[in-house]
């Protein structure tokens, strides 16, 4: 038993040593003082590296960094050229032309062309890929019968013509080059797709990069790697960080712990209100504007109370939105004003789009409570009671409803009765695109910087993303009228956004809770990241420490 | 000269006495609480636990499951998070804590107006922490009990034709436990969780499932022991019915091995809420239970540990008391323990 | 032997293709969608289903399935594109193997000492201080423990990291402490009433009567033959510890086949399920059988069959 002892004791000192000495920092130098080095974390794993097949935010974060598309967003959300040279739109708005720059490169050497940006649209196109971004590229000419199988995708609208690619659209699409800033339409290098067959984009080595870095030590499940410079990036002379480290860290307090220890860059607060509210007026803090939108959408094909317009009304007078951003989300997200979410773009007076086209939504408990009245009486099926969706992703959401409940059943009293349904994120996705729920809380996050990314969701009564199959006839016409006869111009097209808003808000459509936002921690100095509200949250192309 | 006894005769005088029994006859039932009453820790479980379970059932008329989740929606600012005040000089449960992003404890109670007091303080959205507490013991010790109840009679009578019958039956039954016990039970408890949905029914079902097999494995053992035995063979002999033997015979005389089974998964049943919780798998919300009250809590352990350590705690001390208490009826209905 | 350990593998092989089968059905009948994104189409949700073999019957998919896993194939998985489950699966469990045993040899370790100090110390100080203890240890899920230490060492006192896995030993420390503490405080209980029975018992008293040192007793006698019952408990509390390293890998970033298992839940990602599942029933059953054989081989007494 002596031996036993001994071990035991020699294990508990090399532990305590060991602790010890680390907590003293002996095992290494400060990580946030190094010049050539950044470090920084995504919340979950990578979930590929096909370009073609990406849907999380956390792979497109890395992809975005490490494979360059045709253009970018800068700082001031102004579309730059990145591998083109230079971008021209006809003036039907119909066909877009891009110029390549000469001598571009992969990470391997071998030389990008114009071919490789074809070859990726029409991967994505054909249905035997299966991309989940393929909705997207419908504007382009033939990309809908592609998707139907009736079409080859050799037909797609897109055409490389030496070093010259361009495009061509159904019809005039404003938000259509954005789409050429997105990592999911980066170029990619058929022969190299082909060669990797089955574990395309499964490793870091079995992907080939045109950013302004590679990723290196991603062997599929390892929560450790990095992004190193890529020399053959065609602006390389101006990236000036040569490593980046990543790793995944899970349990968002343990980023800010890390960003604490100088072991991150960034460290986002916005999952809990507890987190946002004890870290906010930290030095480092840094917002940002986040093209998501969070609102409620009632069941109005199957739910009898909630086809009732004043009902309807009643509830969004009843939802105090500035309490409920205030304490279901602690400052983290702002009220909702309208369903457009704030900083997604600005009109072309440069007026923020959210702030022109508020419809003016208000709390007014009296008003609600007599339309309520009202409502259930012309109903005449006695007790409203509905089930109240959504799905568990973070505190903050369940903190939302059970705010909601409690606002409604206090301001309705005996007449309503609303039961909490809270599911993993995908059957809430199924629940909702069946109809199978009475008011579910839907979180969208925008595609492009145009209001359509939200509008174009509900374009008619059994449109795909309508879940609650509402009837407004005047939304429908305002929408039909931005995306065709006013679709080539701007002004008429934001007039015709702001009378959606207007017919949502009148007849209680939809209820839009919240805006979303970034906040994180972030080093002070680590210069020039560019984060946009949509695509590529954080750019890390021309980072670097000061 | 009278011979005399050159002894005396000690020792009982009376040939009646020596047939007497200093000790009072005890019925079995009595010596396991004579024995039992020895194990200190045993009869603090006992008594602790009999207080919690009267006042999570007493409390049902003066704290509903509804009452614990109302606060007061334009005054959650106010009333959220406030930590426990007891209304007493006692450091930590004054009343005072940290506002959140500054390091010096502040009376928030002053600070935000609040003429109430919250012994155990409040959460997230201003709710009664205490009240959330009540309720989610109540829930908790619920789904335990309920998972157990069905726990006993499915292992029970499994575990009773399996050894009764022997052979063939026994063999193929034994099969099923070790299919069932093959897998994970966190894995089979998620499946099932998955299945059925999230509430409270689900949850007690999919725990019950699972938890059955050790109580089954341990009748059985004893069926096969006690079967053999002389009574048993007597009264088949008479012609006794197979159930009117199990339930008159083998029952009662593994009643110790049965409770003290029961002992052992009241507790694992309350940790597995709080696991099936921990992944989202818990009651509906915003009914609490120490599981979902525990979880939801876990983010707010760097600002309000309160909020976390409180139920934690009660959970953990709920189990403690069936594991010990457990321990005291086993050591209590070991026969080799008596006289001690 | 061989035809013990013959038939037995047989049993596992039947009892894992019933396994294979109850979780292939219960994948058919759980609720939601295997996709992740909410801009899907019918038609694009059409595509993919024919991608993946979800269009076809499903006794046609049962039995893709089977042929798939006789070949090692697990399927791919839905949440991690192109990816192998078979691969994921692999490179994560090493590393949840690791931590499993560093925390069950910790565990054991620690135990065999308490219970043993606990034993000689029988009804005294010690013995009801380290009783209560490993009572705690076992009412507490090793959950909870991992939040309070990461809380306590990690956050607070900043003696050991807090996340990751590979990097360096100490990332490893907190994690195996969580988990060690059940399986040490189950083998403190077992080692202690297992010692005392052999302290009481004949061959003891009569070494004692020999002249022989209390303390060679203990170690020649009384741990030798306390031992070999321990044994038996490596199966259990390897369950238990699969139990509890799936949300001990979450809280502290380790990449494991738990925190994989745990995220697949909410995602629907049924290969993952499916192969988590599998691979999980086999690791138990291949412990059980283990110490099964381990146990006949170190007592004689144990017969086989």
């Amino acid at each position: 038993m002596k031996k036993w002892q001994k071990w035991t004791t020699a294990a508990v000192v090399v532990l305590a040593v060991g602790g010890g000495t680390h907590a003293a920092g002996l095992w290494g130098s400060d990580p946030s003082a190094d010049k050539d080095t950044l470090n920084y974390s995504i919340p979950a794993e990578i979930q590929t590296l096909d370009t073609s097949k990406l849907t999380d935010a956390n792979s497109g974060t890395i992809l975005g960094n490490t494979e360059a598309n045709l253009l970018r967003t800068d700082n001031k959300g102004e579309v730059q050229p990145n591998l083109a040279k230079s971008y021209k739109v006809s003036d039907d708005g119909k066909t877009y032309t891009v110029e390549l720059r000469d001598g571009l490169k992969w990470s391997d050497g071998s030389k990008l062309t114009a071919d490789d940006v074809v070859y990726s649209w029409q991967r994505i196109a054909d249905p035997k890929t299966a991309s989940q971004y393929a909705e997207l590229i419908a504007p382009v000419k033939n990309a809908k019968a592609i998707a139907a199988g009736e079409k080859k995708p050799s037909d797609l609208g897109v055409h490389a013509e030496g070093n010259t690619i361009s495009f061509d659209l159904d019809q005039a699409s404003p938000q259509f080059k954005y789409l050429l800033t997105f990592e999911t339409f980066a170029p990619q290098k058929k022969s190299f797709v082909e060669k990797q067959g089955d574990k395309y984009g499964t490793t870091a080595d079995k992907q080939i990069y045109s950013g302004a870095y590679k990723l290196e030590g991603w062997n599929g499940t390892n929560n450790k790697f990095k992004m190193v410079k890529n020399e053959n990036y065609w602006d390389a002379k101006n990236v000036k960080t040569k490593t980046i480290n990543w790793q995944v860290v899970k349990n968002p307090e343990t980023a800010i712990k890390l960003y604490k220890q100088g072991k991150l860059d960034r460290a986002s607060i916005a999952n809990s209100a507890e987190m946002y509210q004890a870290n906010k007026s930290n030095k480092d803090l840094k917002t940002s504007a986040l093209a998501a939108a969070t609102y409620l959408e009632y069941n109005q094909k199957n739910n009898v109370f909630l086809k009732n317009e004043k009902i309807r009304q009643a509830l969004n007078l009843a939802t105090n939105r500035e309490e409920l951003a205030k304490q279901a989300t602690g400052g983290s997200r702002d009220a909702a004003q309208s369903f457009v979410s704030k900083g997604l773009t600005e009109t072309a007076d440069g007026k923020d789009l959210s702030d022109f086209v508020k419809p003016g939504y208000t709390y007014d408990k009296a008003k609600a409570q007599e339309l309520f009245k009202q409502g259930i009486a012309e109903v005449g099926q006695g007790k409203m009671k509905v089930t109240l969706e959504t799905d568990a992703d973070s505190p903050i959401a369940k903190a939302t409803v059970d705010y909601i409940k409690q606002a409604f059943e206090s301001t309705f009293g005996s007449d309503i009765e609303v039961t909490e349904k809270v599911v993993p994120f995908k059957q809430r996705l199924k629940d909702s695109q069946a109809g199978d729920f009475d008011i579910v809380v839907t979180n969208w996050n925008g595609d492009y910087q145009d209001g359509s990314t939200y509008y174009d969701l509900f374009a008619s009564k059994d449109a795909g993303f309508n879940n609650g199959h509402f009837d407004n006839n005047e939304y429908y016409a305002a929408h039909q009228k931005a995306s065709t006869v006013d679709s080539n111009n701007p002004s008429a097209r934001e007039q015709d956004f702001k009378d959606g808003e207007k017919a949502l808000m009148d007849h209680a459509s939809i209820n839009p809770l919240y805006s979303w936002k970034t906040a994180s921690l972030s080093r002070s100095n680590v210069k020039g990241i560019v984060e946009n509200p949509v695509g590529l949250t954080l750019d890390l192309t021309y980072a670097h420490r000061k | 000269m009278e011979a005399t006894h050159p002894f005396d005769l000690v020792g009982i005088k009376n040939e009646a006495a020596s047939e007497k029994i200093n000790k009072p006859t005890l019925s079995f039932w009595q010596s396991v609480w004579h024995r039992l009453k020895k194990n200190k820790l045993a009869v603090i479980s006992l008594y602790f636990l009999a207080a919690t379970i009267v006042f999570a059932i007493g409390s049902t008329a003066v704290t509903s499951q509804n009452d614990a989740n109302q606060f007061n929606t334009n005054e959650a600012a106010r009333y959220k998070n406030l930590p426990p005040k007891s209304g007493l000089p006692i450091p930590f449960w004054n009343g005072t804590g940290h506002v959140l992003g500054n390091a010096d404890r502040t009376d928030v109670y002053a600070q935000n107006n609040v003429e109430e007091k919250f012994i155990l303080g409040t959460d997230n959205l201003g709710r009664s922490l205490g009240k959330r507490v009540v309720v989610g013991l109540r829930i908790s010790l619920f789904v335990a009990l309920a998972a157990t109840a069905i726990d006993l009679i499915v292992g029970v009578s499994y575990g009773l034709v399996s050894g009764w019958f022997g052979g063939k039956t026994d063999t193929a039954m034994q099969r099923g436990i070790e299919i069932i016990s093959a897998v994970p039970t966190l894995v089979v408890v998620t499946l099932l969780a998955m299945l059925f949905g999230s509430g409270i029914g689900s949850i007690i079902l999919a725990i019950a499932l699972t938890n059955w097999t050790g109580m089954a494995r341990q009748v059985r053992n004893q069926t096969l022991t006690i079967k053999e035995r002389d009574f048993v063979l007597a009264a088949k002999t008479l012609g006794e019915s197979g159930p009117k033997i199990a339930f008159k015979h083998l029952v009662p005389n593994m009643a110790g091995t049965i409770i003290v089974q029961v002992m052992m998964t009241i507790p694992a049943a309350i940790m597995f809420e709080a696991v099936l919780s921990a992944i989202n798998l818990g009651v509906k919300a915003p009914t609490a239970s120490l599981g979902t009250l525990i979880a939801d809590a876990q983010q707010m352990l760097e600002y309000y540990p309160y909020q976390i350590l409180i139920p934690a705690t009660l959970l953990v001390l709920v189990s403690l008391a069936f594991v010990l208490l457990g321990d005291g009826l086993r050591d209590a209905f070991d026969p080799k323990m008596l006289d001690e | 032997m061989t035809r013990y350990i013959l038939k037995r593998t047989l049993i596992l092989i039947a009892t894992l293709w019933i396994v294979v089968t109850a979780t292939f059905f219960l994948m058919q009948v759980l609720p939601g969608t295997p996709y992740n994104n909410p801009k899907l189409s019918a038609d694009t949700i059409a595509q993919l289903n024919a991608t993946y073999g979800l269009d076809k019957p499903v006794l046609v998919q049962y039995w893709d399935y089977l042929i798939n896993l006789l070949h090692g194939d697990l399927g791919t998985s839905f949440q991690y594109q192109n990816q192998f489950v078979s691969m994921l699966i692999g490179q994560r469990l090493p590393i949840s193997a690791q931590l499993g045993l560093q925390a069950l040899v910790v565990g054991v370790l620690a135990g065999l000492w308490f219970g043993a100090v606990s034993a000689k110390n029988q009804n005294k100080k010690a013995d009801g201080i380290l009783g209560v203890l490993s009572t705690l240890g076992i009412s507490t899920p090793s959950f909870i423990l991992a939040i309070v230490l990461l809380f306590v060492f990690g956050y607070n006192l900043g003696w050991l990291p807090v996340s990751g896995w590979g990097d360096s030993f100490s990332q490893t420390i907190l994690p195996t402490l969580a988990l060690a503490v059940t399986p040490a405080a189950i083998t403190t209980r077992f080692v202690r009433s297992e010692m005392i029975d052999v302290l009481h018992s004949d061959y003891i008293q009569l070494a004692r009567a020999k002249g022989i040192g209390e303390g060679q007793v203990i170690q020649k006698h009384a741990y030798r033959n306390s031992m070999i019952p321990i044994l038996t408990l490596i199966g259990p509390m390897t369950a238990n510890l699969l139990t509890g390293s799936t949300l001990v890998e979450n809280i502290f970033s380790i990449p494991g086949i738990g925190q994989q298992f745990v995220s697949s839940i909410p995602t629907k990602d049924y290969p993952v399920i499916m192969g988590t599942t599998i691979v999980y029933a086999l690791m138990l059953m291949v412990m059980i059988l283990i110490t099964d054989i381990l146990t006949a081989i170190v007592d004689p007494r144990v017969r086989l069959d």
